[in-house]
């Protein structure tokens, strides 16, 4: 995605009204129409929206609360997007897919797999790396369960995962009796605490390559125009000799796949894995997928405007946290903004018709 | 007789294909006026208008002698005149007296409603239909199609309808449930109920009819007493004389053929249906709606596949389970229904021409490989005249007849041996048409098996070197270009013992 330098937040649209200045002369009419583009962009395209969103909220922030706008406090904040960011990306391949795609059991894969990296690496001792890859092999095989049970046997996604969630959240539980596991090495919270000119370790070198290989797969791979198709409109795929079954068993693994990753960046950031660490995150994820623009329909979602989504959050609970309100207002702001963002989408798209 | 139903002069056309042109007709109260017609002829588009879910272009409509304006399925139905479809849109999950009076409950003075008054003003309309009112307090779904009917006729009779439309009621009932339909009909007649009687089946035509207004074309044939006319003239007036090609096409060589159907059998769609596709052929595969020929189809490339029976491709058998095997024998269909089986709405142009063979320009083994993609569909769309600006766009930003064409390039792109065409020029203008026949002629001389399903009668007598029949499932004849005339082919369409199956080598 590249975005256009020079941009003034909650200004383009005054500057396209203004006439024209003559002592200007011939750059200003293409001033003009980059800002007519940005803001026909905004309007359509749900990423542009999110992305000036974004920038006006750190405005906003920056002006109105004390230690916001640091160089520290950004950049650290980013980490606390990665684990709920890489469910959301997760949430955003399977409802992309349609037929009403959902992946209800992304929390409780996440606090399982949390679980499975502790008791190899701590009860059984095995070395924390080789515990962590299994983790992700893990996730992947959970995701491998739904996906078989979705497409093959034909079960709704909603009743498979909303089952998967309960049993792989049991499962957690009965692996560790209730009991939280800690004592990880310290070699390895360097992954999840440490940085490299102030940016987390996690967020360079999981969150950003993830995001860029996923965008790929979705733009650039057969596998990412056969998920637009079979979500957009399953039978026409059909007809179209798109494998539907096998783009469905995909997308259900890479979403346990992505739960697995996020298992391995939160167990080495908070250093110990709790069974219950994945609650409510399902939800969570699917809110930013849909804030991020993913149609429930099936068919419509960009790596971008998740990211963009997520991203938004994070700087919006540091805000409130660093505000001094109580975490306990977050996720009710969670809900307040995606239904606030959207009805401000549908508003601007209306207007302009 | 009275008249209570008339239109004058009434047109409609949906994006530059006129359904309707100028028609006149007329409904007497008592009457049983049967509607025939090929498929397309403009019968389901007359009655849309009479029943409000279609408004004319320009035209009249008078009812009991007033004009009126017919905006919606509601005010027909309570102006009195009611539709009953094949199949009855009911709520199975409701018992027939709560379906009767869907809508309109009838309340007591507390609101509530008054359940037992239903049910006795639900038995009164029974009666008058004749059929057993213990059946009032079952689920609808737990009925059959033909009872279903009937509760959609008894619904019709409480709003007091003096007009009710019958399309094709009798293609799901058995035979049974067709006899009581006629008697029920007689019934209505004798009340002074007017009826719209629509049905391919020429024999109930003749039996139940007083009229019979034949349509062609949108037109209107001619209005006969059903006593004064015959089976011949009526299904002469239906077929019309046809446009043979001007293209003088070599017949192809008639020498092993590429794909062979072999006894296939798919029960209740179709039965025993076995014929051989040559290479440079096209072969018409025509049937009336219901004969099963889109079903055949279907089977072959394994969205529905047949029960029994084989299919042989260079005298192989191959067993093909899923669109994505047929394609990989070479083997390409063309969808009937273009916007939900077809195309890709929200994607682009781009998309919807290349989604088939991407599997084809893969580099790496996984990526798309954009360059080899914009040039395919550059390609196509040149080769198939479509009309585009960037192919970039939505798909959706097209007309018809050039979606069409983009669902077609798709099927192009993956250069199969064998091309089923299932209605290819369904709701298009008539240059597209053109177009679309001269690139299946093309194809032909290239040496592509070709099949073409239509119900459009003169397209298939146009294009096709063989044509075969199908009526009810079964394949009822086998026509050669030389043998097949209009009247013929849609003789043994309706079910009659005709030319029989006669091959050739």
């Amino acid at each position: 995605m590249s975005f256009t330098p020079g941009v003034i937040p909650g200004e383009p649209s005054s500057v396209t009204d203004r006439p024209g200045r003559s002592g200007h002369g011939g750059a200003f009419p293409n001033a003009r129409s980059m800002f007519v583009t940005l803001g026909l962009a905004i309007v359509r395209e749900r990423p542009w929206f999110l992305f000036v969103s974004l920038l006006i909220l750190i405005f906003v922030l920056a002006i109105s609360v004390n230690g916001f706008f640091t160089i520290y406090n950004m950049l650290n904040m980013s980490k606390y997007s990665v684990e709920i960011g890489l469910l959301a990306l997760a949430e955003t391949l399977v409802i992309t897919s349609g037929g009403g795609g959902i992946d209800l059991s992304v929390g409780s894969m996440l606090s399982l797999v949390c679980v499975i990296i502790g008791h190899l690496a701590i009860k059984l001792g095995i070395n924390i790396w080789a515990a962590a890859f299994a983790g992700i092999i893990a996730g992947f095989l959970l995701g491998c369960i739904n996906g078989i049970l979705i497409s093959t046997v034909r079960i709704p996604p909603f009743i498979v995962t909303l089952g998967t969630m309960y049993a792989y959240r049991s499962l957690a539980l009965v692996i560790t009796g209730g009991i939280p596991i800690s004592g990880f090495p310290p070699s390895y919270y360097a992954l999840g605490q440490g940085s490299i000119m102030g940016i987390p370790f996690q967020v360079l070198i999981i969150f950003i390559p993830v995001i860029i290989i996923l965008n790929y797969t979705l733009t650039r791979t057969l596998f990412g125009r056969y998920l637009y198709g079979v979500g957009s409109n399953e039978l026409a795929a059909k007809f179209a000799a798109i494998n539907i079954k096998k783009v469905r068993v995909w997308v259900y693994i890479l979403s346990g796949l992505l739960a697995g990753i996020a298992a391995v960046v939160m167990t080495s950031r908070v250093a110990t894995a709790k069974p219950d660490a994945g609650f409510g995150y399902e939800l969570q994820a699917i809110t930013i997928a849909v804030l991020g623009g993913t149609s429930v329909a099936g068919g419509r979602g960009t790596i971008a405007g998740t990211v963009l989504a997520a991203l938004t959050l994070t700087v919006l609970y540091n805000g409130l946290d660093l505000a001094g309100i109580h975490p306990i207002w977050q996720v009710g702001t969670l809900g307040l903004v995606l239904i606030i963002s959207v009805l401000l989408n549908n508003w601007l798209l209306r207007s302009k018709e | 007789m009275e008249t209570i139903l008339s239109a004058a002069g009434i047109s409609k056309s949906f994006g530059g294909v006129h359904a309707l042109k100028g028609v006149d007709f007329e409904l007497a109260a008592g009457e049983v006026h049967a509607l025939v017609g090929e498929n397309g002829a403009g019968k389901s588009t007359l009655i849309k208008i009479f029943s409000g879910a279609l408004r004319p272009d320009s035209g009249r409509i008078l009812y009991l002698g007033k004009e009126v304006e017919i905006s919606a399925p509601r005010v027909a139905q309570e102006m009195g005149i009611a539709t009953v479809y094949q199949e009855p849109l009911l709520y199975p999950e409701l018992d027939v007296v709560e379906n009767i009076f869907m809508g309109r409950e009838i309340t007591n003075r507390y609101g509530n409603i008054d359940y037992r008054e239903e049910l006795s003003r639900a038995r009164t309309l029974f009666e008058m239909v004749g059929v057993d009112p213990n059946f009032l307090v079952e689920k609808v779904g737990r009925l059959s199609l033909g009872l279903n009917q009937l509760v959609l006729i008894a619904k019709a009779l409480s709003y007091k309808s003096r007009v009710i439309i019958f399309d094709e009621p009798t293609a799901i009932l058995t035979e049974q449930e067709a006899r009581r339909l006629f008697e029920i009909i007689g019934r209505l007649k004798e009340q002074g109920v007017g009826i719209i009687y629509i049905s391919h089946r020429l024999e109930e035509v003749f039996q139940i009819a007083d009229r019979i207004t034949v349509m062609r074309d949108g037109e209107i044939k001619g209005t006969f007493p059903a006593r004064e006319v015959t089976r011949d003239r009526i299904v002469e007036l239906m077929a019309g004389r046809s446009l043979r090609s001007s293209v003088r096409r070599a017949r192809p060589a008639y020498g092993k053929p590429v794909l062979s159907v072999q006894g296939f059998t798919r029960r209740p769609q179709y039965f025993d249906v076995s014929f051989d596709l040559y290479p440079g052929e096209i072969l018409g595969f025509f049937g009336l709606v219901g004969s099963g020929r889109t079903e055949v189809a279907l089977g072959m490339i394994g969205i529905a596949p047949p029960r029994e029976g084989s299919l042989l491709l260079d005298d192989r058998p191959v067993n093909i389970r899923a669109p994505f095997e047929a394609l990989d024998l070479g083997i390409a269909y063309l969808p009937e229904d273009r916007k939900t089986q077809g195309l890709f709405n929200i994607l682009s142009i781009r998309y919807n021409i290349s989604v088939s063979v991407l599997g084809r320009l893969k580099r790496l083994g996984f990526l798309v490989d954009r360059d080899r993609e914009a040039e395919i569909c550059n390609r196509y769309s040149a080769e198939l005249s479509i009309k585009l600006r960037n192919i970039n766009n939505l798909v959706s930003s097209l007309s018809g007849g050039n979606q069409q064409k983009v669902v077609l390039a798709r099927w192009l792109a993956g250069s199969p041996r064998v091309l089923i065409l299932d209605e290819p020029t369904r709701g298009i203008d008539v240059a597209s048409k053109e177009e679309i026949h001269n690139k299946i002629f093309d194809l032909a001389s290239r040496g592509v098996a070709i099949m073409v399903i239509s119900s459009e009668l003169p397209e298939i007598l146009k294009i096709s070197d063989r044509i075969i029949v199908m009526h009810e499932g079964r394949m009822t004849g086998i026509f050669d270009r030389e043998s097949a005339t209009p009247e013929g082919v849609l003789r043994v369409a309706m079910g009659e013992a005709g030319t029989g199956i006669q091959n050739q080598g």
